[in-house]
């Protein structure tokens, strides 16, 4: 199923059954209820889902950033090859081991630049804390490691904004900063959650930019979170589709765009305007974009079989009997639906 | 930084100024004149009240009095006769209040240095067995009135020295031989005789500030800025203090200034329990034999004294804050 | 092919057709930290109400040929000594002696015993000022005239204290909630003064309001107080004391009311109310007012022990209640008398504050349980 058996050398992250819940007061939150994939080394990673299907949590997870209570990670290994090139267990590590982990190896940036960083320190110094924390340097030295950052992620007049606070920076800026931030320890894996979804299009593809010529630099792998199909298409390597706190679907970016095999991730495609793929020809009617009917279910009170059934219209009385299995369809392309051979087959009709 | 200073000395001018008209109107409101008391205490001559109807300007209307008034006070620093000291009112008052300031002053440490941690405990060790019992502890102390929880502690001390036979100051600022006792010693001996009615004190509010910290400290927790700071590896303390702590103690620095005026009135009813050579008892007794420009004098300085403390606080939100520019 | 259906959406149900009122009336009946609060003070001003019948005696009763100065309590038995018998309930007369080593007065139980009856006639009263009476509870009857049963001692000239802590619930539990309802009035017509006029008026209220805050309420209590002889009728410095501490106590609201009317006037609803021709009246009173109900009820309730816990403090300093009248806190001014190093031979002189200390801890339960109630971030 999971390749990091096959060849552990090349996985750098591989997250196995992760079950992540939330005791409230109404009842267990199963947030994240046994998702499975992993990333290789320099590659980036997209999980894609609509807001309340786990993805931020799984990223969490990983940097056990969780608060806990009420948060748990209830079951599932996250193994993470750290500098050494040994698998390690992120669930089982101690706190402490984990700090050393957070911002070294594993960094992150956030959804909401504006807020994201601390509003009494200067940029610099929140910078220089990362650096101070990891690697063996003096406050000096870390301030130059900071300027240097600044000026990396293409800052002007570094020299100045490292020791500006961040209410004198734009967002576009502060974003650059975050990054600098994350990135100033040369870390293995950077978690990007909705990175670019607060800020104006044009900053957006400046950013994304940015990130894309940064892990070329550096070589890091990118675990990036996102509702935006668009940005998966620009950024991604392969993609995990993720519903109601399961993975439906995973494979290469190309695969999955081009035949998706869960419903779901057919109404996502379907929902978003593709000039390439959908070429108008003259002269036909346009074709219209769909809306996924209906909402995220309730994660107190999910479908007792496929979690999409609700809302899903190929759906068949077999769908809500039980959780369906994550099925191989080729080429390491995986869905979490009883009928993808039949898309399957209606494809190949349609190209036949 | 002097500019700023400036511009708030200004800023506070006509706060000043409309407190002083509201205090003279207030006790122009009393029957007769200033004088009426005064006439009738054979200790201030003729000669005295004479002077005083002049300077003060006491045959003219209410607003030129007002000038009068305030003309003593800003050139000459003659805040007027108290007619029960038959002295003037500042060198009267003066020890009165810088004993009070003592008073205030260590109330309020010990009041942030108990709400402050706290504070802090209940927000990282939210709803643990530690928080909810302090919690209901303070909530419980806040429905005591200070001065009755005072006469409860004088009567646990009562019970302690007659137990053990400790020397417990039971009241006042200084002990008998108090002249005869090093500096050192002297200081010992005022800080001794403060340190129960300031603790006192500071346990009663303690409950307010404390909620407030805990709110506080948990909105910050939640904030997105926390979560990025342990994304970098921080330690738990570094997250709970240079961090969450020091925004968190923003609203609290603000607030200072405005927490000024209960601290004093509340720390009045302490100095009558215990018998401290503060302002409010003098007060009292300067009420009851009508002595107003007493009063006046008191009011008009400690509202001076507050408006001072405003602008401290002001300043240090402006050191502690980055985004409140000064100058 | 099924047709999807979309999951039904069961949180908005509870929302629909319910009146701000009946939500927070809710959420107050789930909480029952408020609500025994609330039934606490219904008991507590029933006590207050009633206090002449609950009381043995009168008010201001007390012996001029047997002085009973800081009798301490008499213990109640319902056992004969002598038998170990249940019997009618009696305490222990008491004889005073000096004690010439001392020179304290001190009190020794004697053998013979003081029948408590329940319904016994006593001491004139009248309920709410209107309601004759002479039945109380318990008492020793007239009988035996200096058996008296002192439940929570006597105070320094001999009265009983159980009976004026009683009497001065009356006191104690109107002037705090009165001087908050005023200052509730005065705040909101100040606020709307403000708000309305605008301009000067506008200016010299808020500064009014700057400039009371500035000064320390005390002072300004005490400053106010000096204005009047110190020798009014008794009645008079009730309502004086309750005046001067609804005219330190309005700014805040005040101010809030003001800012809350300003940016009530830009909405929408007021605009149309003003097309639709309503005088300026009409607006303020039907349309902008209302928009404050909650923040008024909740202000109300938080402030109450604020003011209870200042007028006790008064009292305390003298110039509250004054005799005839008690309150809780004119009765702990005893506590000084003689000294306070001799407070340990007298300490049921501080039960009264425990009254105090009970009210506005109900008082405080009730307000967080609105607060909390109004507040739809709290909502359970």
């Amino acid at each position: 199923m999971t390749d990091h058996t096959t060849n552990q050398a090349e996985v750098l992250l591989a997250v196995n059954g992760l079950k992540t819940y939330f005791n409230t007061d109404d009842g267990v939150v199963k947030s994240v209820d046994g998702v499975t994939f992993h990333i290789k080394k320099g590659e980036t990673l997209a999980v894609v889902g609509e807001s309340g299907s786990g993805k931020s949590v799984t990223s969490l997870s990983v940097m056990r950033l969780i608060p806990m209570p009420p948060g748990e990670i209830a079951g599932g290994e996250i193994l993470f090859s750290g500098t050494d090139g040994k698998p390690r267990d992120i669930v089982n590590l101690s706190e402490a081991e984990m700090r050393k982990i957070r911002g070294n190896d594993i960094a992150m940036i956030f959804q909401e630049p504006m807020t994201s960083l601390n509003p009494v320190y200067t940029v610099g110094d929140q910078i220089a804390e990362a650096v101070m924390l990891h690697q063996d340097k003096n406050r000096k030295d870390a301030m130059g490691v900071a300027t240097d950052m600044l000026r990396f992620v293409g800052i002007p007049a570094p020299e100045k904004r490292v020791n500006e606070y961040p209410h004198q920076m734009s967002g576009g800026m502060r974003q650059r900063v975050m990054i600098a931030m994350a990135l100033s320890c040369n870390p293995a894996l950077l978690i990007a959650d909705e990175p670019t979804t607060a800020l104006d299009v044009t900053i957006q593809a400046q950013i994304l930019d940015l990130m894309r010529k940064l892990q070329k630099d550096i070589g890091m792998s990118i675990l990036f979170i996102t509702h935006n199909l668009g940005v998966v298409a620009e950024m991604a390597d392969r993609v995990v589709v993720m519903y109601g706190g399961r993975v439906v679907e995973e494979g290469d970016v190309i695969e999955i765009f081009k035949a998706p095999r869960h419903p779901y991730t057919m109404g996502l495609l379907n929902s978003i305007p593709r000039p390439g793929i959908d070429a108008h020809i003259p002269g036909t009617p346009r074709k219209r974009l769909e809306a996924i009917p209906g909402n995220v279910p309730n994660p107190l009170n999910l479908p007792p079989g496929c979690a999409f059934e609700p809302r899903c219209k190929f759906a068949i009385p077999d769908c809500s009997k039980a959780v369906p299995e994550l099925q191989d369809t080729g080429g390491g392309h995986m869905a979490r639906c009883i009928r993808w051979q039949e898309f399957e087959k209606a494809d190949q009709e349609v190209t036949a | 930084m002097f500019p700023f200073l400036i511009r708030r000395f200004f800023q506070s001018i006509p706060t000043l100024l409309l407190a002083s008209v509201l205090i003279f109107f207030v006790i122009s409101l009393a029957p007769g004149d200033f004088l009426t008391p005064a006439r009738l205490n054979p200790g201030i001559s003729e000669q005295q009240l004479a002077n005083l109807s002049a300077s003060f300007g006491l045959d003219k209307p209410a607003y030129v009095q007002y000038f009068y008034w305030m003309r003593n006070m800003i050139f000459h620093g003659d805040f007027g006769l108290s007619f029960q000291y038959t002295q003037p009112v500042l060198p009267v008052i003066w020890p009165r209040i810088v004993n009070s300031v003592y008073l205030v002053l260590l109330n309020l440490v010990f009041f942030y240095a108990i709400a402050i941690p706290i504070g802090v405990y209940g927000a990282v060790r939210q709803n643990s067995f530690g928080d909810k019992a302090i919690n209901v502890v303070l909530y419980f102390l806040l429905g005591f009135p200070s001065f009755f929880l005072f006469l409860i502690v004088i009567y646990l001390i009562l019970n302690i020295r007659n137990a053990t036979g400790w020397d417990i100051p039971l009241g006042g600022m200084t002990s008998g031989n108090y002249d005869q006792l090093s500096s050192l010693g002297q200081f010992w001996d005022v800080l001794r005789h403060l340190l129960i009615p300031a603790l006192v004190l500071a346990v009663t509010d303690a409950a307010g500030l404390t909620r407030v910290i805990r709110g506080l400290m948990l909105e910050v927790m939640r904030s997105d800025y926390i979560r990025t700071a342990r994304a970098k590896g921080v330690s738990e303390s570094s997250a709970i203090w240079k961090h969450t702590f020091r925004n968190a103690i923003l609203p609290i620095v603000a607030g200072i200034g405005g927490l000024l005026p209960a601290a004093i009135s509340g720390a009045g009813f302490v100095e009558v329990v215990y018998a401290y050579p503060g302002i409010t008892p003098m007060l009292l007794t300067a009420i009851t034999a009508s002595d107003l420009y007493l009063i006046a004098g008191f009011t008009v300085i400690s509202t001076i004294l507050l408006i001072i403390g405003n602008a401290l606080s002001d300043i240090l939100l402006a050191v502690v804050d980055p985004r409140i520019k000064v100058g | 092919m099924t047709t999807a259906t979309p999951t039904p959406q069961s949180n908005n149900r509870r929302s629909l057709g319910q009146s701000q009122f009946s939500v927070a009336w809710q959420q107050l009946r789930k909480n029952r930290l408020a609500q025994t609060g609330g039934v606490l003070l219904i008991l507590i001003y029933l006590m207050a109400l009633f206090a002449p019948f609950l009381a043995p005696d009168g008010l201001s009763n007390y012996s001029t040929s047997n002085i009973t100065r800081f009798h301490p309590p008499t213990p109640v038995h319902v056992r004969d000594p002598a038998t170990g018998a249940f019997t009618r309930p009696f305490v222990n007369k008491y004889t005073q002696q000096l004690n010439m080593d001392t020179f304290v007065n001190e009190y020794k139980p004697t053998a013979e015993q003081c029948p408590i009856y329940f319904g016994v006639r006593g001491a004139e009263y009248k309920i709410l000022g209107f309601i004759p009476g002479n039945l109380h509870l318990f008492g020793t009857g007239q009988e035996k005239p200096d058996c008296n049963v002192f439940l929570m001692g006597g105070e320094a000239l001999g009265r009983d204290l159980f009976t004026r802590t009683l009497y001065a619930s009356q006191i104690s539990l109107t002037i705090g909630v009165g001087a908050v309802l005023a200052s509730t009035i005065i705040g909101l017509f100040m606020g709307a003064m403000a708000a309305f006029f605008g301009g000067f008026v506008d200016t010299v209220i808020m500064r009014l309001v700057e400039v009371i805050s500035a000064i320390p309420y005390l002072f300004l209590l005490l400053l106010l107080r000096s204005v009047f002889p110190q020798d009014i009728n008794p009645i008079l410095a009730l309502y004086v004391i309750l005046g001067i501490l609804a005219f330190i106590g309005w700014g805040g609201l005040a101010r809030v009311t003001r800012g809350q009317l300003l940016s009530v006037r830009e909405q929408d609803f007021v605009s149309a109310a003003r097309a639709l021709g309503a005088s300026d009246n009409r607006v303020m009173w039907r349309h902008m007012l209302p928009t404050m109900t909650t923040y008024i009820i909740v202000t109300l309730s938080l402030s109450i022990p604020g003011f209870i816990l200042l007028e006790s403090g008064l009292s305390f300093l003298g110039i509250g209640a004054v005799e005839p009248y008690v309150s809780w806190g004119s009765l702990l001014a005893q506590a000084q008398d003689g000294g306070l190093s001799s407070l340990n031979s007298r300490p049921w002189v501080l039960i009264p504050g425990f009254f105090i200390v009970f009210t506005v801890g109900c008082f405080q339960l009730l307000g967080d349980g609105l607060r909390d109630a109004f507040d739809p971030r709290k909502r359970q």
